[in-house]
Order: structure tokens, then C-alpha cells, then sequence
């Protein structure tokens, strides 16, 4: 998980960012401890606040779970909540400029699927 | 009644108005950065909340108290500065000894342990460290002393680059674990912008900038791109700062940022602190 | 009672040289000692005699020399540890009257060897600066219990007085710019040994003043310190006269002093 400091998205942002992606390529299993807020504020030299924020971001959405004493867990379930977040926002992000450029070129739907299709060969 | 409150604090040095009306409060747990150029009146608003120096007017007061001459206010604070003030042929050890003594939640065994991961010999005298030790020595003292606000003036002044990491590290487990409120005057903007929660910007004794670092980071971006695209682009909008090299152009712009009218091939990155605050401090 | 931090510190920063000091005071005296039995080695028929005085007088010179040396270390270790020039100030008092104390304490105890160096060899006489001062007031009685009462009385006031004074002189230095420093120091040397003998003489030789100025600050001297009267008493009082302006000029001009650069 790398922070960007010249990143106009805030940091907060990619923790939870990063910690969502590291749960999605199964870094961090279900029901596993994660790093705490002191060691990811010391590892990436952030402030533990900052840490804390995005952590919340991911307890609120019911990905992170917190056991009194011990630390933070992956919730079960985690996964499957994320790839549904990440599908609306991979549509968001990806397809609806892909189709705005497609449209600039005068790209068929036909040909789209076509490229697709090269791009899951290759 | 929490906190340490500066209350219209105004001081001269002869015909110099070192600080003028300034203040603001420093809340519990929380770590700030208090910035400004060379002269500015940092050092000396420190040395005026640990009963250094006295306003001319105005007062401080930490946690409801007085802080002028005030031994249960300034129990609570400690200040490491450029300068050190500890007997020039007392060693290392003496003084841990004795700022055990002074301050009574200060942890000797901690002390011991950071001053061994920086390799501080602690049998020298005071006198013979060099500019990096003498700083790590204030630092050690500075992270020991568990008092519930701790001013560090220039804390990495001389601290090569393995030594500035160990002292933000330490700094922030030592917050995280048990929290308190670190007040860090400096220059190094760029290393220490991640770590602060609050920034207070001071220029020509006055406070200039009073907020949060989130708020402050949302307050502009850069672009970069061609010199063309960014020439075009920044019509208009609030440029502070702007650098060329070749036919490539960045410029940093204060004011919100709206994706959508971002033409292709510009690149947004976010606002860098250091050029802000030059911007902000700049005699213009 | 629980001693404050400061004035541990305070008095801890003395260790050292007083060891010293006692030291060489103990070779004084075995020096002496020694020549004296030497001497008597020597000289079969005894017709020598090795004058003692005023030892007692030494702790003096050097609590004033103390004193010089008890500010800004003290100062600057205080506000680095958050104590307030009150607390500094008051301690310190009490740190001074501990030494002048304890010294004065062993200044009887010094006399006392000394006497005894003395009733042991006939050749050696040895007598308190006390004894020279008030000369009257202990003829007769050399060894009583009222002359070491009275000094130990006697000196207390004395050493406090005299590392009052030190003290309150680095405190005004530490004050003063490098200018003013060099103005007071050359001035009160001009003044002291220079203008004032001058004027004093000129005065009385021209017939303006029947009696000349340091005479009568001779005699004013002695009447303060009791001489005249033959009474320490008055000259304790004096003392203490003289510790309180001190200390209370030295409470002004410390109250509102900063941090220098």
C-alpha cells in the first residue's frame, strides 16, 4: 500500500483506499487483524488522526470491524461488499469515459466489444 | 479552561515589534505545526508561554493558569530550543537525572532506550555534542518528559536524514500510544506537513494562518501540463505560484477544484504546503 | 519537609569547590602545624611564635566569590525546567543561608583544632578575626563558650552578607550589555581609586572639610560594625541590613529578566 503525498486525494482517503485494496487482493484476509492506527501512522509517517479517519470511513461501511483490546478485523463479508462498492465506481470511472472518448472516435458498440474481448486474450 | 490560550500578546524589542496582538489557542492532543520564516516571531511566542520572555501585553494562560512565573503552569509545559540551556559541563546522564527530578512523570527507562537507538552517548558533557547529538539529546529529553504540552523549536536542526525519521517516528508512536499536545515551530515544512493535524502559519509577528491541515491541503491544487494547456487553463483562477521548464508549466492554484472542466493531458496533484506557505510569507 | 528540586540543585553546584576549600584550609593549618614543630626542632629555647588569624575570615572571600559565580547557570536550568524566577530567588536565599550555615559551623570547628594546635604548643597563637575586632569584649576569656557562640552567630550574618553582595553584582551584570559592563566596571574602579582618594585629599588639604571624607567613613564603618562599642550584636544587625537591601535590589532587578540571546 503506497501513500502519495502529491496526490490531490486526501490522505485519509488512501488509507482506507489502500486497506480496501489490500482486502480485495486478499492481503488482508476476512476475520484477520490488520495493522493498527499506530503502526500505520508510523510506518507512513502520517498523523494518527489522519490514520484514525480513514479507518472510520471503513468501519462505518461495515468493512473493518474493531474487537475491544485487540485491535482492527477484516469483517466477514468484506469482500463481497467491496467488489459491489468497486463495480459502481469502476462504471463511474472507467466506462462512462470509455464511451465518451468511443463516441469522440466514432467507435461502434460492436467494435468495443471486440476490443474487450483482445484485452482479455492478451 | 483546557489548552494553552494566547490572549493579545503583543512584544518589542526596541523599535522591533517582534509579536503583535497575537492569539489563538493550542487544544489538547493535538499536533501542530507552528510555521514562518527566519524572525518571524516563532521563538519568541515560545519563549513567552514557558516564562521565558514577558509580553509587553497580553497574557498566556495553560490550562486555566497563568503561565508568568507560574511553577504549576510550567510544570505542564516543556520547550527544547535551539538554544540549550542545561550547565555546558553537566553529562548527559546528570541532566536526565535531574529533569527526572523536575518533572515528575518524566520516564527515565524510555529515556535511556531512545537515547541508545540514536547512539546518544549519555556520559558526555553537555558541551561536547555536536549541533545532531545536541538536538537528539533535547529530543530525548523533549519525548521523555511527559508533560501534557511539548514545544519543539527547530527540532531536527542537524539531524541527518536516518535521525530526522527516527524522531517523527517516535513522535507519532509516542502520540498514538498516549496522546498529547506537540507544538513543532520549523521550516521543514515538506517533512513534517503529514504529521501535523493543525497549522498556524506566523509572518511579521502576526497570525497569518490559523487552521486545519485537511482544510488547508483542500484550499488549492496544482496542474501540470503543456505550456500552452496551462496558460489556458489558468485564466481566471488564483495562481500562486508557477514554474516552467522547458515547454512544460505547473502551476499551483488556491480554490476548489472542478474535475470536470480539466481538459485532457493536464495532471492535478495536490496543493504543496511549502509552496503555499512561500507564497503566503513572501515580502510583497 | 520536602527540599524543592531548585534548591537541591542550587546547593549541589557548591559541592565540589567547597571540598576544595576545606581542603586547603586543612593544609593550612598542617602546614603551620608542621613548621611549628620543626621550628621547635631547631630552636631549642622556644623563642619564636607563629601568629594565627582571621582563617575565619577565608569562608567569607569565597562564599562572595560563590555568589558571583550562582546565577546564570542556575537561571538558565531553572527556566529550562519551568521554575519561576520567585522560586529561584527564594531558594536560593535559602541555599545561601545553608552555607552560611554549614560554614560557619565549620568555621568553630576549625577554631577549636586551631586553639588546640595552640594550647598543645606554646609556640602557636592562634585567635578568631573576632577576637582581633573585639579585642575587649573576649580578653580574659580565649576559649569561652561565648566566643564560639558569638562567632558562629557572627559569621552566619557575615557569609550571608557577603554572598548576598556577590550575588546581587552578577545579577546586575548578567543584566547589563556589554557597554554598560565596561562603564560600571571602569567607572568604579575610577571612581573607588582614582577620584575618590583625590577628592578626599584635595578637600581636607584646601581647609574645605576640617576632617577628611574617609575618615569619617572609617568611623562610620566601626560604628556600624560595633568596634567602637565593642558589641558584635551591632554588627550583626549591620549585616543583616546589608543582606536585606542586597537581596531585595537583587529581587528587582531579577523579577522581569528574560532569556538573553
Amino acid at each position: 500500500m503506497q501513500i502519495n503525498f502529491e496526490d490531490e486525494r486526501p490522505i485519509f482517503m488512501q488509507i482506507a483506499e489502500g486497506i480496501e485494496d489490500a482486502i480485495l487482493t486478499g492481503a488482508f484476509a476476512e476475520e484477520e487483524q490488520i495493522p493498527s492506527i499506530t503502526e500505520l501512522s508510523v510506518n507512513y509517517k502520517i498523523n494518527p488522526a489522519t490514520a484514525l479517519k480513514g479507518i472510520s470511513i471503513l468501519v462505518d461501511e461495515g468493512i473493518i470491524f474493531k474487537k475491544r483490546g485487540i485491535g482492527m478485523f477484516v469483517a466477514q463479508g468484506a469482500v463481497l461488499k467491496l467488489r459491489d462498492k468497486r463495480k459502481e465506481l469502476f462504471y463511474e470511472h472507467f466506462i462512462k469515459r470509455l464511451i465518451e472518448e468511443a463516441k469522440k472516435l466514432g467507435i461502434t458498440i460492436e467494435e468495443i466489444l471486440c476490443m474487450v474481448e483482445r484485452g482479455y486474450e492478451e | 479552561m483546557n489548552g494553552i490560550e494566547v490572549n493579545n500578546v503583543t512584544k518589542r524589542f526596541g523599535d522591533t515589534l517582534a509579536l503583535n496582538q497575537v492569539s489563538f489557542k493550542f487544544e489538547p492532543n493535538k499536533i501542530y505545526g507552528l510555521l514562518g520564516r527566519n524572525g518571524a516571531g516563532k521563538s519568541t511566542l515560545l519563549n513567552i508561554i514557558t516564562n521565558r520572555l514577558f509580553p509587553d501585553e497580553g497574557d498566556v494562560t495553560i490550562e486555566g493558569l497563568t503561565s508568568a512565573e507560574n511553577d504549576e503552569a510550567q510544570n505542564k509545559v516543556y520547550l527544547m530550543s535551539e538554544k540549550s540551556l542545561y550547565p555546558d559541563s553537566m553529562s548527559c546522564r546528570e541532566v536526565i537525572k535531574w529533569s527526572g527530578m523536575f518533572y515528575p512523570n518524566f520516564d527515565l527507562e524510555y529515556a535511556m532506550e531512545i537515547a541508545n537507538q540514536f547512539g546518544l552517548d549519555i556520559n558526555k558533557k553537555v558541551k561536547t555534542l555536536s549541533t545532531g547529538f545536541s538536538s537528539i539529546f533535547k529530543i530525548v529529553i523533549a519525548l521523555s518528559v511527559n508533560t501534557p504540552y511539548v514545544l519543539f523549536d527547530e527540532p531536527v536542526l542537524g539531524l541527518d536524514a536516518n535521525h530526522r525519521e527516527m524522531f517523527y517516528k517516535l513522535l507519532i508512536k509516542k502520540y498514538s500510544h498516549s496522546p498529547f499536545t506537540a507544538i513543532i515551530s520549523t521550516h521543514l515544512i515538506e517533512e513534517v506537513s503529514m504529521i501535523l493535524e493543525n497549522v498556524m502559519i506566523i509572518k511579521n509577528g502576526e497570525l497569518l494562518i490559523n487552521e486545519s491541515c485537511e482544510t488547508l491541503l483542500k484550499s488549492g491544487y496544482s496542474v501540470s501540463g503543456t505550456a500552452q494547456q496551462i496558460d489556458d487553463f489558468i485564466l481566471n483562477k488564483e495562481v500562486i505560484s508557477i514554474d516552467a521548464l522547458g515547454g512544460l508549466k505547473t502551476a499551483t492554484i488556491i480554490g476548489a477544484v472542478d474535475k470536470s472542466t480539466i481538459p485532457h493531458g493536464i495532471e492535478i496533484t495536490g496543493l504543496d504546503l511549502q509552496k503555499f506557505f512561500i507564497k503566503l510569507t513572501n515580502e510583497e | 519537609m520536602k527540599l524543592s528540586t531548585i534548591y537541591k540543585f542550587q546547593l549541589a553546584e557548591h559541592k565540589k569547590s567547597i571540598i576544595v576549600f576545606y581542603l586547603v584550609i586543612i593544609a593550612i593549618l598542617a602546614i603551620v602545624f608542621a613548621i611549628n614543630a620543626v621550628s621547635g626542632l631547631i630552636s631549642s629555647q622556644n623563642d619564636f611564635s607563629i601568629q594565627v588569624t582571621g582563617i575565619d575570615l577565608a569562608p567569607a572571600i569565597f562564599l562572595f566569590v560563590c555568589g558571583l559565580n550562582a546565577f546564570k547557570e542556575n537561571f538558565q536550568m531553572s527556566l529550562q525546567n519551568g521554575i519561576s524566577r520567585k522560586s529561584l530567588f527564594v531558594n536560593r536565599i535559602v541555599v545561601d543561608l545553608t552555607l552560611a550555615v554549614g560554614m560557619s559551623l565549620l568555621n568553630q570547628i576549625i577554631l577549636f583544632i586551631g586553639k588546640s594546635m595552640a594550647s598543645f604548643s606554646g609556640t602557636i597563637q592562634y585567635s578568631s578575626l573576632l577576637e582581633k575586632i573585639y579585642g575587649l569584649r573576649y580578653a580574659g576569656h580565649p576559649n569561652g563558650l561565648m566566643l564560639y557562640m558569638e562567632n558562629f552567630l557572627f559569621y552566619i550574618f557575615l557569609f550571608a552578607a557577603f554572598i548576598s553582595i556577590g550575588y546581587f553584582i552578577t545579577v546586575a551584570f548578567y543584566r547589563m550589555n556589554k557597554k554598560q559592563k565596561i562603564a560600571y566596571v571602569v567607572g568604579f574602579y575610577i571612581l573607588a581609586f582614582v577620584a575618590f582618594p583625590l577628592v578626599d585629599e584635595l578637600l581636607y588639604k584646601l581647609g574645605i572639610f576640617s576632617v577628611q571624607i574617609s575618615e569619617v567613613l572609617l568611623r562610620f564603618l566601626y560604628a556600624i560594625m560595633g568596634v567602637s562599642a565593642q558589641n558584635p550584636y551591632i554588627a550583626m544587625i549591620s549585616l543583616l541590613m546589608i543582606s536585606i537591601i542586597m537581596r531585595g535590589l537583587t529581587w528587582l532587578l531579577v523579577r522581569k529578566v528574560g532569556i538573553k540571546n
